[in-house]
């Protein structure tokens, strides 16, 4: 019992520690409706100048503190919400997720290339002394825990006060539920949804300057790993609860000490589950505590239904134009495999096979995000199991590699399978966060295991030998994997046009609907999940036939989250999205670097600033692009064969009577 | 569409099923390069300079630092050329090409493709030297900041800090360590990745083979990132550990160190990454006592060999900082330089690695111990050594040396413990 007790109580400044996390993403949830996974980047951006201006500028803490939580973090704040999330108001909370997605994968490069190459240590806390210690009885804790545990508790106070007692705490709330019938009310949603930024962003400077001290260096990583760890504990607090986001984040520090203290260190037991704890902790919660369960999205009386999707780019041109593209478009591809097969050097040749080995991983997100309207963070971990899959079939039983990639494929599908099962009954943003904690338990739990993760060094995967052709020779390894390309291209064009894709369609816009008229929203979904992994797993153990071996670095959670940004940024409810995608991932750092002289991090700004338009352009910015610049070219080409300008028709008004029937259909017979 | 399903995915087990693996794991294609007027015909030489390229994890996203490391070569090669180069060439380092996002191998093809360089000068990469394969297969001479198990077994790769790495494997340094120390109880920790854990089994059973002290604590369940160890130090401090071996980061070590300190822990850590004086200084209290294994000189050795003083004159006079990652850059650049030598003025990439592989006693003007490249590509050595410096008030001093000898060193894996080192 002494023992219990003991780990409790040293169970309540770690606990704080996760709270701190959770109140933040509790609080912007709460007054802004976005899951701001960009708090890690917000956190780090903020520890960044306080270093700077208490480390290298030497100033002292207490001006540095203000100057960091209440000048900077709220001008970043109001930032965000002037130019990003004002925007996205209306948007769903899966559209806003991935701004905050993009926003976690661009600020720290920008910070990044700010700090320069030199390491940052010495950050010291805010509390007078880092370093004294405080007695407690048998315990101690020092002045950084001391910070966080005294700062918690105000700040929870506080913010518990502020909403409930205060006119601008209501009008937080109101504007998050319905910007429109809070603006009836006389109320300026506007200057609200400011202040809630600017509050939100002040409590992830806080943190960020709470946390720092636990950091030798300043690294944006440590603050990820935190947040994904805190995520349990905001959603024990059901994403609205203050207290019980400190509540949520006490207990889950108290679980870890228990399971630290009580299971063997040494064991097999504690290698597995206490690393697992918060991940499958949130895994269990959104799952099975109620109040996330089945929770609704959309509480705008006023939202009404989704509008449709805009139509896709290419459903704004005439039957001409289309062959006229369809003619370009295929000299285009003749040009690059011609370039890539007889004039390219070995690097551009394995760049551009590179290219068409992503394209295979992003047609998986066009599969679940594009025709199922989910965004799943564990893609990258699909391509993982694929690739180790293949590796240790080649490695351990000696099997044929081509046989050891299908087999991956298949394992990954299964395992998509599965996962689908347990979070059907989840949507939108808890399907987004139970497909991360399963990258996480996969990343902590399995990968450790040697005959999975392959131990330390990668395992080596051969290229094959088909017949005649030795697929060693980087030649012909690129038209197998573009062959495979254009296998699973028009594998996920059979399936869009097909019954499965006509369910996900209906799906998208109003389940209940849907199943009145017979379709089964769980089989429809398995698929898509089944699908959207088996595709991600070959194209893993293409990725891993590429580089030669599969390790399992290459597909961490962090990766799910680069690859999603970077297809929604481009185009995700298109093949041809995925390829520009493939192309984009793999092109874009070397084109900026190689001819603009810039670093390859501008790439990763790029993709996160182009997936903060998200919500503002589902389709992708790249699709939107296109549209706008295909509706100009379509006023061009009807000029030049004497019709009229098509554009005072508007949309696909011009079309052929099959293209404005299924503007789908246009795209994908490109 | 289910037919059609079933027709492509039988389309694709008849292809499995007429498939064999190859042999070879990357193309053997060989790289362009430019001829030169005299009498070296090779890639990435001209008739005035030698081209050098280097891949380096500089802003990778899951934070990689390394930049420094082209500081050090460039800082070498300002040296070179201010004496008139080698074989009247210049030594430039043409690509400092960065790392990002595990793109290690696109990197080393952009090097041999796109920078036609003779060499591959320096490599520091984070987490996975992917492009290994690739230098391996054509016999680039490539030299870097070895963290990787990668090289092993490469015999044209040559790490800066070892030759070849093998964390699991049994050591004789640290139960050396703790005898010297007079250490008897051992606590390890480390994260619940392979590596880190692979390196908590060698440590592990090293105090097996030379029981000088015995492991009674050990965990392989950290998180990365976890900044707690309370529960871990009070197991520790139960169990009497009073010498701390870990594999884990400076962030983990720095909050181990505090809670040791906060619980009254009377032990020391050996700092695994701690050879920075920054980190030391900015935590000198949490550090104190704490020893630190380092691959090179550390820049506190008195005499300082010839070496470290021209590394510490041309890093001052180009303006760059001394630490770890940049005395690592400095010594792959001197190792290349080395290899030119000795390959005559008609150096080929191919005589160049011969020459290096066949030097039984190499130390870089007295950096690093004596290395046998007969055998350092392999995982067992002649003689595993290693400098210590002690951690006294946020200063690094040397401890287990001997004037003019910073490396004690001591036979790899022998059947028992020799009672005395010998010092290089």
């Amino acid at each position: 019992m002494q023992d219990f007790i003991r780990y409790v109580i040293l169970g309540i400044p770690v606990g704080c520690v996760f709270a701190l996390v959770a109140v933040s993403l509790v609080l912007t949830f709460k007054t802004s409706g976005v899951f701001n996974l960009a708090f890690a980047a917000q956190a780090y951006l903020a520890a960044a100048v306080y270093y700077d201006v208490h480390v290298r500028h030497e100033w002292p803490i207490i001006p540095a503190f203000v100057f960091v939580v209440f000048v900077v973090s709220p001008l970043l704040g109001f930032i965000l919400d002037r130019f990003v999330f004002r925007w996205l108001r209306g948007a769903s909370p899966i559209g806003k997720l991935v701004s905050s997605l993009g926003l976690l994968v661009a600020v720290p490069q920008i910070v990044q290339i700010w700090l320069g190459k030199s390491q940052t240590f010495g950050v010291t806390g805010i509390w007078w002394d880092d370093n004294a210690l405080y007695h407690f009885g048998d315990y101690t804790v020092d002045g950084r825990q001391m910070a966080i545990v005294v700062s918690v508790v105000v700040v929870v106070l506080l913010l518990v006060a502020l909403f409930r007692w205060t006119a601008i705490g209501l009008q937080m709330r109101a504007v998050v539920e319905s910007p429109r019938l809070t603006e009836l009310a006389g109320v300026n949603a506007d200057r609200a949804s400011s202040a809630a930024w600017m509050l939100s962003s002040a409590m992830a400077g806080l943190a960020g300057v709470l946390l720092a001290p636990f950091s030798a260096s300043l690294n944006v990583g440590d603050f990820s790993v935190l947040l994904v760890s805190a995520i349990a504990a905001a959603a024990f607090a059901r994403l609205t609860s203050i207290p019980m986001a400190l509540l949520g984040g006490i207990l889950l520090g108290i679980a870890q000490q228990l399971l630290k203290g009580y299971l063997p260190p040494a064991s097999v037991a504690a290698q597995g589950l206490k690393p697992a704890l918060p991940f499958a902790v949130l895994f269990l919660l959104l799952l099975f505590w109620p109040g996330l369960r089945n929770r609704r999205e959309a509480l705008d009386p006023l939202a009404g239904a989704d509008p449709p999707p805009p139509s896709l780019a290419s459903a704004v041109r005439s039957a001409a134009f289309t062959r006229s593209t369809h003619i370009l478009g295929s000299l285009f591809v003749g040009f690059v495999v011609y370039m890539a097969l007889v004039r390219a050097d070995t690097f551009w040749l394995s760049l551009l096979t590179l290219t068409l080995v992503y394209s295979v991983i992003f047609l998986s997100i066009t599969v679940i995000t594009g025709m199922g309207g989910q965004i799943s963070l564990c893609q990258a971990t699909f391509a993982g199991i694929g690739a180790l899959t293949t590796a240790q079939l080649v490695s351990a039983l000696g099997a044929n590699v081509i046989f050891g990639m299908l087999a991956g494929a298949v394992v990954a599908a299964a395992v998509g399978a599965l996962l689908a099962i347990p979070v059907l009954r989840l949507a939108g943003i808890y399907l987004s966060l139970a497909t991360l904690a399963f990258a996480l338990m996969f990343e902590n739990v399995l990968v450790p295991i040697g005959w999975i993760g392959g131990g330390v060094s990668p395992v080596r995967v051969p290229r094959p030998v088909i017949g005649p052709f030795d697929l060693s020779n980087n030649k012909s390894f690129f038209v197998f994997c573009l062959l495979i390309l254009v296998i699973v291209s028009i594998l996920v064009i059979f399936v869009r046009r097909g019954t499965t894709g006509h369910y996900l369609d209906a799906l998208r816009g109003s389940e209940t609907a849907a199943q009145s008229i017979g379709i089964n929203p769980a089989k429809a979904k398995v698929i898509a999940f089944a699908l959207s992994a088996g595709i991600a797993g070959l194209g893993g153990g293409l990725l891993s036939m590429k580089t030669g071996l599969a390790d399992p670095r290459m597909f961490g959670y962090f990766f799910g989250f680069v690859f999603v940004v970077v297809v929604v940024s481009t185009a995700a409810r298109t093949v041809e999205g995925a390829i520009n995608a493939g192309m984009a991932f793999v092109l874009l750092p070397y084109i900026l670097s190689e001819w603009l002289g810039l670093s390859s991090s501008w790439a990763f700004i790029l993709f996160g600033l182009g997936a903060i338009q998200y919500a503002r352009h589902p389709e992708g910015t790249l699709e939107n692009g296109k549209r706008q610049s295909l509706a100009f070219f379509q006023r061009q080409f009807d000029k030049l064969s004497g019709r009229r300008d098509r554009s005072s028709e508007g949309g696909s008004g011009g079309s052929t009577a099959s293209q404005s029937a299924h503007p789908v259909a246009a795209v994908e017979s490109t | 569409m289910r037919v059609r399903l079933i027709a492509v995915l039988a389309v694709l087990s008849l292809v499995a099923l007429a498939c064999s693996n190859s042999d070879k794991t990357s193309s053997t294609s060989t790289t362009g390069g430019s001829s030169s007027g005299t009498a070296v015909d090779q890639p990435g030489v001209t008739k005035d300079t030698i081209r050098v390229g280097g891949v380096v994890s500089k802003t990778n996203a899951l934070n990689g630092p390394y930049a420094s490391a082209f500081d050090g070569v460039k800082a070498y090669f300002d040296m070179v050329n201010s004496q008139g180069g080698i074989y009247n060439r210049k030594l430039e380092l043409v690509a400092e090409r960065d790392d990002q996002m595990a793109s290690n191998q696109q990197e080393v093809e952009a090097l041999l493709a796109q920078d036609n360089v003779f060499a591959v000068d320096p490599i520091a990469t984070i987490f996975l030297f992917s492009g290994a394969q690739t230098l391996a297969d054509q016999n680039i001479p490539t030299f870097g900041w070895n963290i990787n198990t990668e090289y092993t077994g490469h015999p044209t790769l040559f790490g800066s800090n070892y030759g070849a790495l093998c964390l699991g494997c049994v050591g004789s340094q640290q139960p050396f360590v703790a005898k010297l120390l007079g250490k008897k109880k051992i606590g390890v920790l480390a994260y619940n990745q392979a590596s880190s854990a692979d390196c908590a089994d060698g440590i592990k059973k090293s105090f097996e083979k030379y029981p000088t002290a015995d492991v009674v604590f050990l965990t392989k369940s950290l998180n990365f990132g976890d900044t707690d160890f309370s529960v871990e130090v009070g197991q520790m401090k139960d169990k009497g550990v009073d010498f701390v071996l870990t594999c884990i980061d400076n962030t983990g070590a720095l909050n181990l160190a505090k809670e040791m300190r906060k619980q009254n822990m009377n032990a020391i850590q050996y700092l695994p990454n701690g050879y920075d004086q920054q980190l030391i200084a900015a935590n000198k209290e949490f550090f104190q006592g704490d020893i630190v294994g380092v691959p090179f000189a550390p820049f506190q050795t008195k005499p300082a060999p010839k070496g470290l003083v021209e590394f510490n004159k041309w890093m001052d006079k180009a303006g760059y900082a001394r630490n770890e990652i940049s005395i690592n850059g400095w010594i792959s650049a001197a190792m290349l330089y080395e290899g030119l030598k000795g390959a005559g003025p008609s150096f080929t990439r191919q005589k160049v690695v011969d020459y290096l592989n066949s030097l039984t006693n190499q130390t870089v003007e007295g950096l690093i111990p004596p290395r046998n490249w007969t055998k350092e590509h392999e995982i067992t050595h002649n003689t595993a050594c290693t400098a210590y410096v002690k951690v006294d008030n946020g200063k690094f001093v040397p401890t287990f040396t001997q004037p003019g000898k910073p490396f004690m060193c001591l036979p790899d894996q022998p059947a028992t413990l020799p009672s005395k080192a010998t010092f290089q």
